[in-house]
């Protein structure tokens, strides 16, 4: 999608409403809430990944489920990916494609996995990935077919499809819930979780905010990761001018060691953690635990000065590693969970270790 | 020049790690292509060069263990054999993994071994030596040792070598070894079927064909990670110049006393390859050059 918009000029975006956020899109109904994992999740997730047309057997298991199911209520994304493959075709290419070549990426750019004893791997997909440079109308059109096939809005629902594949859990779930009711695949999450962080919320009906201290750290540094990384794709995503040096130290830093490494970790964490403080009068509510927020608590934009960016993302990671020996080293932590945070620690402080040294910054300390 | 002991060694290693993306600490496996299923222990990543004593490996799993396969005394340019050292036991300390860190630390097949700390029983001697990445400031944890030292001892890349792998392993065909494993499986699995065996076990097995099916359905053929990373080696060669510890008499077993200075230290290469994610094995080859003090 990034290609797509930056192929015409036009900026990366990740800004988004925080969650729960009412449906996103034109006839989709299904809100966008964060919760813990079961039927009526699943069901959303398949709601979202609507294809356009059904087979009668899929028709049949949504109409169970779904009242007065519809498939046409669901298939605002087939239309807004329609309407955007036709707008591609039917434009002047020479007005529509003015963005910098140098801004499109692809999947090795992304993932750079070694070559073959010096043979290039190509645009091959990494893990499933695969990532195409938009430059004229042909390649605008594989990569909206490629984001439609793969689940956002496809024309039927093709087994390789997400659709297909959140159908198939919620069958499997279904299945096992009719065999043992009390079966309860999920921890005890909260719905959309938030971190206590002083921020006002005009409507705080559908959220939790953590009251539990402890885990209230951790949900910090959770959201300072997910923004920083929000930041750095924003910049990595949209600027001509970086040098392959600065560009390789945020593909380095934001997608594998990130993702991976540091957001999944954290947020498993927080799934594991009270969400409320200890209340006598209400022990189902001690059971509840956290999870990640996936808040964006600043405007996702574009850092528009270069040196500016670099120190910015240096002082949040910097910020990070401390933030997150800290908790490694709390002693009211559980031993698995220190275990964890330690390995969190150790990997920002190389992430930043390798950031500065990419960058031309000076020493990482600790 | 110095007199050199010359030890080749080769053997099946276990290997339980969860994959990429899955993080490092996954003790059960998610989003990779490994997995820890019904109540096999967690994946501990540790590269275990003999059978591990807590636990059983995997059904068809090959027999697990390194060793040394020549030992021999180079002088002047005349091989001479080391009784003592031949089919001695290779072994890594301390819960050596593959440091890589979800590519925090190297790109994937460019990870180095930490700690790596190996030893060699022979007949009434025993060999063993640290190579810590930063042999000047060996307690220096790994995730802050310099890229380049990392580099130094990590692996050289993933290397298509398929035969590498033939030759070391007599497997030239990986999709027909997964084609006769699942077959095996599905015997397996309909023989404690029919005995209403243990549901865990049943479980097992249902989950390691899944697997394999995974593999055997991929499009092109062995396109996919569980069948097509049999190919590939790994290969390592540094010096070892950390600690070192020899046990026995040296003159009588191996025939003059072995060198322990830091330089040039003991020279290691190897290649892990041969990976099989159903039973999480891999093949392990390679020798071990000690210089003889002069």
């Amino acid at each position: 999608v990034c290609n797509l918009l930056t192929a015409i000029g036009e900026s990366p975006l990740f800004e988004r409403p925080n969650y729960p956020l009412k449906s996103p899109y034109r006839s989709v109904e299904a809100p966008s809430s964060l919760d813990a994992f079961s039927v009526k999740t699943l069901l959303r997730f398949v709601c979202f990944e609507m294809p356009t047309e059904l087979n009668a057997e899929n028709h049949a298991i949504l109409a169970a489920a779904i009242p007065n199911f519809d498939v046409k209520d669901y298939d605002g994304l087939a239309q807004l990916y329609t309407e955007i493959k036709f707008l591609f075709n039917h434009t002047d290419p020479q007005v529509l494609f003015i963005g910098d070549p140098k801004v499109q990426f692809s999947t090795g750019d992304i993932i750079p996995a070694t070559s073959i004893r010096g043979v290039n791997l190509g645009n091959a997909p990494r893990y499933n990935v695969q990532i195409t440079p938009v430059v004229d109308v042909a390649s605008a059109n594989h990569v909206i077919e490629q984001i439609m096939e793969e689940g956002e809005g496809a024309s039927e629902d093709d087994e390789n499809s997400h659709f297909y594949k959140f159908l198939q859990i919620y069958q499997q779930l279904t299945a096992e819930l009719a065999r043992h009711p009390n079966f309860a695949p999920a921890r005890p999450v909260v719905a959309n979780p938030k971190t206590n962080n002083g921020t006002f919320y005009s409507d705080p009906r559908h959220i939790n905010v953590i009251t539990n201290k402890l885990t209230n750290q951790v949900s910090d540094l959770f959201d300072m990761a997910y923004n920083t990384l929000v930041l750095m794709l924003l910049r990595y995503f949209g600027n001509a001018n970086q040098t392959q040096s600065e560009l390789d130290a945020l593909q380095y830093a934001a997608f594998f060691p990130f993702m991976t490494a540091v957001i999944r970790p954290l947020g498993e964490i927080l799934t594991l953690l009270p969400a409320f403080q200890t209340s006598r009068k209400n022990p189902a509510r001690n059971r509840a635990t956290a999870g990640a927020s996936f808040e964006l608590a600043r405007r996702a934009e574009y850092l528009p000065h270069s040196d500016t960016a670099w120190q910015v993302f240096h002082m949040q990671l910097q910020l990070m590693v401390t933030q997150a020996q800290a908790l490694s080293e709390n002693p009211r932590f559980t031993a698995d969970i220190r275990n964890r945070l330690t390995m969190i620690y150790e990997n920002l402080y190389r992430v930043l270790m390798t950031y500065d040294a990419k960058i031309g910054l000076g020493g990482t300390s600790s | 020049v110095s007199d050199l002991l010359i030890l080749e060694y080769e053997g099946w290693i276990l290997l339980r790690l969860p994959t990429d993306p899955d993080p490092p600490d996954e003790k059960r496996g998610i989003s990779g292509y490994t997995f820890a299923f019904g109540n096999e222990p967690d994946l501990d990543r540790v590269l275990h060069l003999q059978p591990p004593q807590t636990f059983k490996p995997r059904s068809h799993a090959p027999q697990i263990g390194v060793f040394v396969q020549n030992a021999t005394r180079i002088k002047e340019g005349i091989k001479t054999p080391i009784p003592a050292l031949q089919n001695a036991s290779v072994n890594l300390l301390d819960n050596p993994t593959i440091e890589n860190r979800n590519w925090v630390l190297t790109l994937p097949g460019e990870e180095p071994i930490v700690p790596f700390n190996m030893q060699i029983i022979g007949e009434n001697i025993m060999l063993r030596r640290k190579a810590p990445l930063d042999y000047k400031n060996p307690d220096t944890p790994f995730w802050q040792v310099s890229q380049e030292l990392i580099n130094a001892q990590g692996a050289h890349g993933l290397e298509f070598e398929p035969g590498t792998i033939g030759r070391a392993t007599g497997i030239w065909d990986t999709l027909a070894v997964a084609k006769e494993r699942r077959a095996v499986l599905a015997v397996d699995l309909e023989a404690l079927e029919k005995k209403h065996g243990d549901p865990i076990e049943i479980t097992i097995l249902k989950a390691r064909i899944a697997q394999l099916d995974i593999a055997l359905n991929a499009n092109p053929p062995n396109s996919d990670r569980r069948t097509a990373a049999r190919y590939f080696v790994e290969r390592f060669g540094f010096p070892m110049q950390g600690e070192t510890e020899i046990q026995g008499d040296q003159q009588a077993t191996l025939g003059g006393l072995l060198a322990t200075a830091p330089v040039p230290g003991w020279q290691v290469y190897f290649w892990i390859g041969a990976w099989d994610p159903d039973v999480m094995c891999a093949f392990m080859q390679g020798s071990l050059e000690i210089p003889y003090q002069a």
